[in-house]
């Protein structure tokens, strides 16, 4: 790592280490039920972790997260990829999608209960919907983007209209495609969360919480926070990681800057 | 234009002066602007007193009597209007014009990129249907693919190959321009003269008959563009029989590179005059010859030090 990099690193943590000493400082002096020290949330994911409760919350909630991105990026990648390549298919239905869009996801949550019931399937369901837009607008936005330059190569080098997209289009796209898939990562996560406190005891990650305020408990309550945070940004650093290997190395090479999203 | 004379133009048959060797030029429509310069004349001139003519042999290329209009919202506008001119095999031909004489939109209907235009454009004797795999284009922007490493970028013609051939092209593609050390590299890590040197290797892998260049060195710096000057008349050498057609707006550069310098003039665009450059290569940048050409050309753009009159005065 380069003195450079490193000490753009430093920056990024001189905050979270201000807090944290600012936590412990008060906490020395005040400590309270409101407002328990670190070091409690710390004993408390530990005593989670020995009691084998926290992992059966984890493989629950990736279990729910999981299938839900997977159903939601799928469908959202193939609809987008449609809509994109035919303006034919986009009149018809990016309108309607868009108006779909715009109903809160959790103003869905009674209506899913009610087909569903409270059980995983109405979880999974939501979480796709919430994994379902960024993927498709991105994926859309992406291949209307293609830079009309680099279908002319196409056309030069006399490629079927399978060719075009496959060759040229869709990694063209890939920039904005990466974005939808990250950005649906993280929305998934948090919907993830919406739809486990939807129930108690439902055995996900929201239990930590959940049981945490029952009790009046806050170092459970903060150490279930820190674990649901950090997950959501080790997934989000392994997306962006698995977006970088091999083939897809130029992605992240500081080009191609024009077509992405910001 | 009278449509006689179109008619008249397009049935003359092709011909040039026996005691021309390379044989000479075709050009019939600088003759029927007669409202123009007299540089005209002077190039018209070949053309009148015409010693025995023999009929020529198969050219690689023929345009006649071409035109193209572009449909606008209110007005049409004509982009190129009564275009003859035949190119043969090993040729090389620049189109040298300010922007908007059309030089672009003529050889991307070579390319057939351009369609919707009435009169002929022959290739090998065939009306030119579309883009084919025995034109190589170059673009102003190289237009490497930024998903593709180098390799990949001048193999991408290549598709229909069979992974050894592919493989052994590409090298000895990448050796021609001097890339080797870069197959592995991506687009964003090369210099812009690197960079269109590639490109000019992906138009060349897929071995046309004709290599096409719009303002291929337009986009690079002055002392790159003198060093890639140099590289396309290797590269041409290097290729025999391959003919070369560039647009360019730079005299010099096509003063260095042409056998004969094809000069549009803009609105609509027309072909203006026809010059042979009779030099040996590779060409000095300076000297008489080279100059008495240079001053000949800059001339038809009204730059030299002999301007004409104002037709008024203050």
């Amino acid at each position: 790592m380069s003195t450079r990099k490193k000490l753009d690193l430093a920056k990024g943590l001189v905050i979270p280490v201000l807090f944290l000493s600012v936590w412990i400082l008060w906490t020395r002096s005040h400590e309270s039920l409101l407002i328990p020290s670190p070091w409690k949330s710390v004993l408390a994911t530990k005593q989670l972790w020995e009691t084998h409760a926290l992992q059966g919350y984890l493989v629950t909630s990736l279990r729910r997260y999981f299938f839900g991105l997977l159903l939601g990026t799928s469908l959202g990648f193939a609809v987008g990829g449609l809509l994109g390549s035919s303006r034919w298919l986009e009149r018809f239905f990016l309108p309607n999608l868009n108006m779909f869009r715009q109903v809160p996801l959790v103003g869905w949550i009674p209506l899913l209960v009610i087909w569903f019931g409270m059980e995983d399937l109405s979880r999974v369901v939501l979480i796709a919907m919430g994994a379902f837009f960024p993927i498709l607008l991105n994926t859309h936005a992406g291949i209307r983007r293609v830079p009309a330059g680099y279908l002319e190569v196409g056309d030069v080098f006399g490629l079927s209209r399978w060719e075009r997209f496959q060759r040229i289009v869709l990694p063209s796209a890939l920039p904005w495609i990466r974005s939808g898939t990250i950005l649906s990562l993280t929305f998934g996560w948090t919907i993830l969360v919406a739809s486990e406190l939807l129930t108690q005891a439902n055995g996900g990650l929201s239990d930590i919480l959940d049981v945490g305020r029952e009790r009046f408990r806050l170092d459970t309550v903060n150490a279930g926070i820190i674990i649901l945070g950090l997950l959501g940004f080790a997934f989000n650093f392994l997306a962006t990681r698995l977006w970088s290997i091999g083939p897809l190395r130029w992605l992240s090479q500081n080009i191609h800057n024009s077509h992405e999203a910001r | 234009m009278s449509a006689s004379a179109l008619e008249l133009n397009a049935s003359q048959p092709v011909r040039l002066e026996a005691n021309q060797l390379p044989p000479s030029i075709l050009l019939r429509n600088a003759q029927l602007d007669k409202s123009t310069s007299r540089s005209v004349e002077t190039a018209s001139k070949s053309g009148e007193d015409e010693p025995p003519i023999r009929e020529i042999p198969a050219f690689r290329l023929q345009i006649k009597s071409l035109h193209k209009v572009f449909k606008g919202e209110d007005k049409d506008v004509t982009a190129l209007q009564d275009i003859n001119l035949s190119i043969r095999p090993g040729e090389f031909v620049s189109l040298l014009g300010a922007s908007g004489c059309g030089k672009t939109t003529l050889l991307r209907i070579i390319g057939g990129l351009e369609r919707n235009y009435t009169g002929e454009a022959l290739l090998e004797g065939k009306p030119i249907k579309g883009p084919g795999r025995d034109r190589g284009f170059v673009f102003q922007d190289h237009r490497l693919l930024p998903w593709l490493t180098i390799e990949n970028n001048v193999g991408f013609g290549l598709s229909h190959l069979p992974k050894k051939e592919r493989t052994e092209i590409v090298k000895s593609h990448l050796a021609l321009v001097g890339l080797e050390a870069f197959a592995k590299s991506y687009p964003s890590q090369l210099s812009g003269g690197m960079a269109q040197r590639a490109a000019i290797a992906r138009a060349l892998a897929t071995n046309p008959e004709i290599l096409l260049l719009d303002e291929p060195l337009g986009a690079l710096d002055a002392l790159t563009r003198l060093y890639m000057q140099e590289e396309l008349e290797k590269i041409w050498k290097e290729k025999p029989g391959l003919t070369v057609i560039m647009v360019t707006h730079d005299v010099d550069e096509a003063l260095y590179l042409s056998d004969r310098v094809i000069v549009l003039s803009p609105r609509p665009g027309r072909i203006k005059r026809t010059l042979e450059i009779k030099l040996p290569r590779p060409r000095p940048r300076e000297g008489h010859d080279f100059n008495q050409f240079k001053k000949s050309l800059l001339e038809e753009f009204q730059l030299s030090h002999k301007q004409e009159e104002p037709e008024f005065t203050i």
